[in-house]
């Protein structure tokens, strides 16, 4: 059994330029170990270990194209309630010591050298940690098919995960949506979605989304089966070239977020998209227009 | 910075949220939790309930809106109250509808139920009302103060205004990582849950709870006792400073920074920041985080520390050590 | 035989009569008897039964009044009364004393800081101290009542305004201070043409009993100065200073009083005894024929000793009640006390009544807390205008006094802890007093101990901005707080407290019955209070009547109690559960507001949309003059729900006043102190339609431009 365990940010003064450039051994940071209990009892991560290990046995055409494929997964294998996602600590561990090789494949960085946010930073920027809020953020009961569209492009994590807004679940579904389909002649993804985000954060000053559409967990009891996996999850559900099921809970009434869609209709229309110099390269990796990866 | 402007017409009359009962895995009902101070404070505390294992909370909350303004305005029936969860920490947002209650008030109601699974810290629970302007739906026309529903220990004590202070053998305490600190005099937590400072009672630092204790003291006793803990203080002002200053936050390029997701970031900025610039607080913030990335963080660390000197009343302190050698005389308590 | 109901109804007849304006004969006449019978009824020497219908209908009395003295008596007759009242009252002052000398103004007035807190000190004090034995607790009621057209034009009739006036305008020509203070409230008063008065009206007190013109409380408050006429062993205003407070709370110097007695008079009356009084600085009359010592009298017009004075007006309730000194019949025997042009000498402001209401019941809470819990004293705040109430509410010491009538309360209750283990715990400790022996040849006695209470009570975080935290109030039989010895930063590390010293009679098992030592020590501490009453230390009559060493046995007493709150607030320093809060104290990180910025601010913005969906705004931007201009650039910002918004650019931006504008810069000059500029915004530049968003102004890159501006 792989026990689960959290580490410490202080963990970060032990590692030199070699860690980051993938030189050397794991390292010593054993000090800064805290142990990770739920119920008394410690968490096996193998279902993530053996989804991190197929991930990279896969050929991608860039290690950004894997994020579609991985996040589910990885949502699905590592099962965590969001109270103790919420520790810092436990999305270290994962990135400093177990898959830390992953980290460094994904994010190698401009020089070789990975940076330091992707396996210390917040949510949004930790490499192994973004996936898992980017799925649990996305996820529609128990379908990840939203969660898949918006890892399709690392614009739309970059833009979107961070943002209040799509912790209201209604309006994560109805962008992803939303923005997957968004295209407007002549103007880069990039370009497009940077607009359309301003427009859209913007809005929600006088657009009350929380009053558009409730967003409550039907169920008083959550499916905390969830948590305890059966024990070969990883063959049933993870290990196939089909998304796996996430959590079974109830889907989110397809009419709210219809109504949130109506809002971004209304607000694209409204948006002051701006033509830019074509020849000026988008900084993001992706150069591809969102349209193409349908 | 001025006010927010709306481009229509909002509602300015009071919209007062209050929890009207809190009810812990249903079967126990927790007066206890609803005192007449948690009340005035806004606060509900959960964590220090001695049922430590609980699971769900319940809770219904009313809302009482402006009635005669409520009945001028142009929205009037159509205005709906929205209850509103978030958690800073778990990115939960919820919101449900609540429900108005027949009669000449502007009144509404609402039940909730939140899973603890679900949360964790400080849990902001508001209301809204919203309505149709011209042929718009969901306009936020007015807004509650929120109520904090504790669900951990909250990084600033209520009582104190300080973060959690405690003592701790380094090499023999169940927190593992306070073992690498174990020839340190103390260490400062802002990690695992609530920020915390550590102070060290074991191995060669045995007798810092001597040194550091609450008790009453007198010459050369009490200027090392001063010197030790102004020492200390420094210490973990500028480490929370820093850290708070790295939770700013930008959403794009060309946007203002924003206030640090964590509430006490938030408070020890908006304390200190306008003092070291000497801004507006929104201001102060902009001139924080620009120093940061392109400065070198060079204002924050001479103006820091001036600031941190004030604030611990440093000068006072040592003030009180020179007397105490010019006279050398044991001087009363201060 | 003369049947004692017989007499009783014989003097409702006559009583009916007088408020009538009637004679016996008068009755006789309509009923057609002879007058001697008439007579003969009054006296109670024949029974009026078989009449009593008649009579009744004729006096327009009912007739189970005249009976049995139950239900309604004779209603006044108040256009009678008025012209009564008109016709027998009026003002007298006092001629200025042969030898020449001046007074500009009463001393004693000076003696006090004059401000609404002391004002309610000295005044519930000598309420508290005319309290009726029999009674549970005292009430006060502090009416402010706001006069304009109409209501003040009746009361300036009532008060014969226009003989006052002339006193008024004559003293405010005496360029002294008194006589200057009263200038300026006159040419506020004539400019604004609207008065209030303050109303303190007791009950459950003696009320002003005793003659005209020998000792007595109506005496001692209405005509001397300096005379305490207290016969209570533990009241608290020994100096008999308290009384000038209110006078010097009337921009003109004039008060009034109207008292229902607890005793009447030895002439029988003891409804409705009304009188004025004005302390005015030396002045001469009008045409400088007469000079006047300065202090006058407002009542029946008198002569006495071969000189015209004004004394008391008896059983004029239609004057009473024009004075605003009416008095209910439920309300039972005490004093009102009517505060004319009532103001808060302290401060420069016209105070709004409610806002002068907000202050009494502070400072009422503030000082009075134990009084009030121990249920002695009941005190209402009211609000006026004219003849109407606008606010009413009973001052409650626990919102304002929370810690410490929390601590006295579970005192009073024995709900006490061993320790101060939790917020809100009570602890209660005894402290000793050495009282020296009293020499003086009333109450001598040999020095003895008395062992008062010093309750302490662990703060609630509730208590964190109380102002009065951390610290000792001390007070006597009386209730009345004498003063709060902060302790705040005496104990390092200490947990947050308030502690009470209870003292003197006020530390009796049983407060009815309290010891010889109780009652001892009491009179020792009210012998060492000064004349304010908020401290005690070394007096006068302290040296004079008791044993050296009263102030040592003071001093001791306080710095006994502050070792022991020492003892109980700091936790002991072996228990190592918790922190100490000596480093807590220092990681306080507070919630100050930012301190005042010198740098230029908006202080008021406006924005509109306009039909091309731009944002038309302007602000006002306010800046300490200084010897430098400045320079910044406005901006405006679209809200974001998720950061902190979205600069837009300007289409136009254009100086209004006090600055110029150029290139989306506002350059304001120096010595400048404010500037108002407008702007259209680009609509262009708008992420969105501005239908869709919220907008805040704000002033950016804001630097000093040295030097003088071209």
């Amino acid at each position: 059994m792989t026990e689960l365990k959290l580490l410490r940010q202080a963990a970060k003064e032990k590692l030199h330029e070699e860690f980051y450039r993938g030189e050397g051994a794991d390292p010593d940071v054993g000090d800064c170990l805290d142990v990770f209990h739920r119920d008394g009892q410690s968490v096996d991560f193998g279902p993530l270990e053996e989804v991190i290990n197929e991930c990279l046995r896969r050929k991608w055409p860039r290690p950004s194209a894997s994020d579609q494929w991985l996040a589910p997964r990885l949502h699905a294998s590592l099962r965590l309630t969001r109270r103790e996602a919420s520790d810092n600590r436990l999305w270290i561990f994962l990135a400093v010591l177990p898959l830390r090789k992953y980290v460094l494949w994904r994010f190698p960085g401009k020089t070789g050298t990975a940076d330091v946010s992707n396996f210390f930073g917040s949510k949004g920027e930790h490499a192994i940690a973004r996936l898992w809020w980017g799925a649990e953020l996305t996820r529609n009961g128990a379908s990840y098919s939203a969660t898949e569209k918006f890892f399709s492009n690392t614009d739309i994590p970059n833009s979107w995960l961070h943002t209040n807004l799509f912790r209201h679940r209604p309006t994560a579904l109805a962008c992803v949506k939303f923005i997957y389909e968004l295209k407007v002649e002549g103007i880069a993804l990039g370009d497009l979605h940077r607009d359309f985000f301003k427009a859209f954060n913007s809005a929600l000053t006088t657009n009350l989304i929380d009053a558009l559409a409730v967003s409550m967990p039907a169920e008083a009891e959550r499916a905390h089966d969830w948590l305890i996996p059966a024990a070969d999850l990883y063959k049933k559900n993870i290990g196939g070239d089909n998304p796996p099921e996430g959590p079974n809970e109830s889907p989110v009434n397809p009419a709210d977020i219809e109504l949130i869609h109506q809002l971004l209709l209304r607000v694209s229309k409204k948006t002051n998209f701006k033509k830019r110099d074509k020849t000026k390269s988008s900084e993001t990796e992706d150069e591809t227009v969102v349209g193409n990866l349908r | 910075m001025s006010k927010l402007f709306y481009p229509y017409k909002r509602i300015e009359g009071d919209l007062v949220l209050t929890v009207m009962s809190v009810d812990i895995d249903e079967k126990d009902p927790a007066p206890e939790v609803l005192t007449a101070e948690a009340i005035e404070q806004r606060q509900i505390t959960l964590w220090d309930q001695e049922k430590t294992k609980w699971k769900t909370v319940r809770l219904r909350a009313e809302l009482l809106g402006p009635t005669e303004e409520l009945r001028r305005h142009p929205a009037g029936e159509s205005i709906t109250a929205t209850l509103i969860i978030r958690c800073t920490s778990t990115w939960e947002r919820r919101a449900v509808a609540m429900q108005k209650v027949n009669g000449p008030d502007a009144k509404w109601v609402a039940d909730v139920e939140l899973q603890r699974d679900d949360f964790f810290g400080t849990t902001f629970l508001s209301a809204s009302l919203s309505g149709p302007i011209v042929d718009v739906n969901g306009r936020p026309l007015c807004s509650s103060e929120a109520w904090r529903l504790h669900f951990d220990q909250p990084a600033i004590d209520s009582k104190t205004g300080a973060i959690a202070v405690k003592w701790a053998d380094f090499s023999n305490d169940d927190r593992l990582f306070l073992k690498e600190y174990a020839n340190e005099p103390f260490f400062a937590d802002f990690e695992s849950g609530s920020p915390t400072l550590y102070l060290n009672k074991g191995g060669v630092f045995d007798r810092l709870p001597t040194l550091l204790t609450d008790r009453p003291r007198k010459g050369a006793d009490l200027v090392v006792h001063n010197a030790e803990r102004v020492g200390i203080a420094r210490a973990v002002w500028l480490a929370m400073l820093h850290a708070s200053i790295a939770g700013i936050r930008k959403s794009e390029e060309n946007a203002e920074p924003d206030w640090p997701e964590s509430e006490w970031q938030t408070r020890v900025l908006k304390s200190v920041l306008p003092r070291i610039f000497n801004q507006e607080p929104v201001e102060a913030l902009k001139s924080a985080y620009e120093d940061w990335h392109m400065g070198g963080v060079r204002v924050i660390e001479s103006r820091g520390q001036v600031e941190i000197n004030k604030r611990i009343q440093a000068t006072r302190w040592l003030k009180g050590t020179l007397a105490y050698f010019r006279d050398d005389a044991p001087s009363e308590v201060i | 035989m003369i049947d004692s109901n017989d007499e009783a109804t014989g003097t409702r007849i006559l009583q009916a009569l007088k408020q009538r304006g009637l004679k016996p004969k008068d009755l006789a006449d309509h009923l057609d008897v002879e007058p001697s019978l008439v007579s003969h009824w009054i006296k109670g020497r024949k029974s009026s039964k078989k009449h009593l219908a008649k009579i009744s209908k004729f006096l327009n009395v009912d007739a189970v009044w005249l009976d049995h003295g139950k239900g309604e008596g004779p209603v006044p007759d108040a256009k009678d009364e008025i012209e009564r009242y008109r016709r027998e009252t009026g003002w007298r002052t006092r001629e200025a004393y042969a030898d020449g000398a001046r007074d500009y103004g009463n001393a004693s007035m000076e003696t006090f800081n004059p401000d609404i807190a002391n004002m309610v000190r000295e005044g519930l004090q000598n309420i508290l101290d005319v309290r009726l034995p029999k009674e549970d607790s005292a009430k006060v009621v502090f009416r402010i009542i706001r006069l304009r057209g109409a209501d003040l034009k009746n009361f300036q009739e009532a008060l014969q305004w226009d003989e006052l006036s002339k006193h008024l305008d004559a003293a405010s020509e005496i360029k002294k201070r008194h006589g200057q203070l009263l200038k300026s409230a006159l040419d506020k008063f004539n400019e604004r043409a609207e008065m209030l008065l303050l109303v303190v009206e007791d009950s459950g007190t003696k009320g002003l009993i005793g003659p005209e013109y020998e000792d007595g409380n109506f005496l001692a408050l209405t005509k001397n100065n300096l005379d305490s006429n207290k016969d209570s062993k533990s009241a608290q205003g020994s100096y008999g200073l308290g009384k000038v407070t209110w006078w010097r709370m009337s921009q003109f110097f004039v008060v009034l009083f109207n008292s229902h007695l607890s005793e009447p008079t030895a002439e029988g009356q003891y409804e409705n005894r009304i009188i004025g009084r004005c302390e005015l600085p030396w002045h001469e009359d009008v045409k400088g024929e007469t000079a006047c010592a300065g202090p006058g009298w407002f009542g029946r017009l008198e002569t006495h000793n071969d000189t015209e004075v004004a004394e008391s007006y008896w059983g004029n309730a239609t004057l009473a009640k024009n004075l605003h000194l009416e008095r209910k019949k439920e309300v039972g025997p005490g004093t009102s006390i009517c505060v004319v042009g009532f103001h808060d000498p302290s401060s420069d402001d016209l105070k709004d009544p409610r806002d002068l209401a907000k202050d009494i019941e502070t400072a009422v809470a503030d000082h009075f807390w134990p009084v009030i819990v121990a249920g002695k004293l009941k005190v209402a705040v009211e609000t006026w205008e004219g003849a109407v109430r606008s606010f009413q509410a009973d001052v409650q010491v626990g919102s304002h006094k929370g810690g410490f009538v929390d601590a006295y309360s579970k005192y009073r209750a024995h709900d006490l802890a061993g320790e101060l283990k939790k917020d809100g715990d009570v602890v209660c400790r005894e402290i000793s007093i050495q009282v020296p022996a009293r020499t003086a040849a009333d109450g001598r006695h040999d020095a003895l101990e008395h062992s008062a209470r010093l309750i302490v009570r662990r703060a609630t975080p509730q208590d964190l901005a109380d102002d009065r935290r951390d610290c000792l109030a001390v007070f006597r039989g009386p209730g009345m707080v004498v003063e709060y010895v902060s302790l705040r930063h005496a104990f390092s590390g200490a947990m947050p407290f308030h502690a009470v010293l209870v003292c003197g009679e006020a530390a009796a098992e049983n407060p009815d019955n309290s010891t010889n030592e109780e009652r001892r020590a009491e009179r020792f501490l009210r012998t060492a209070e000064p004349a304010a009453h908020n401290k005690w230390t070394m007096t006068p009559d302290l040296k004079a009547h008791y044993e050296k060493g009263g102030k040592k046995s003071i001093d001791q007493m306080f710095q006994d109690a502050k070792k022991e709150i020492g003892e109980l607030v700091r936790p002991s320093s072996s228990d190592l559960t918790d922190g100490p809060n000596a480093l807590k104290e220092l990681l306080a990180i507070g919630e100050d507001p930012p301190p005042p910025v010198d740098q230029p601010r908006i202080v008021k913005s406006q924005a509109k949309l306009d039909e091309n969906g731009r944002w038309n705004v302007e602000a006002r931007v306010r800046v300490r003059p200084s010897e430098d201009g400045w320079r910044y650039q406005p901006v405006l910002l679209f809200g974001a729900e998720s950061g902190g918004g979205f600069p837009v650019a300007w289409e136009t931006l254009e100086a209004v006043s006090g600055c110029t504008a150029a290139q989306n810069n506002v350059e304001m000059p120096p010595g400048e102190r404010e500037a108002v500029f407008r702007g259209i915004t680009d609509a262009a530049s708008h992420p969105i339609q501005a239908e869709e968003s919220t907008v805040m102004i704000d002033i950016r890159r804001i630097r000093a431009v040295k030097g003088a501006q071209s």
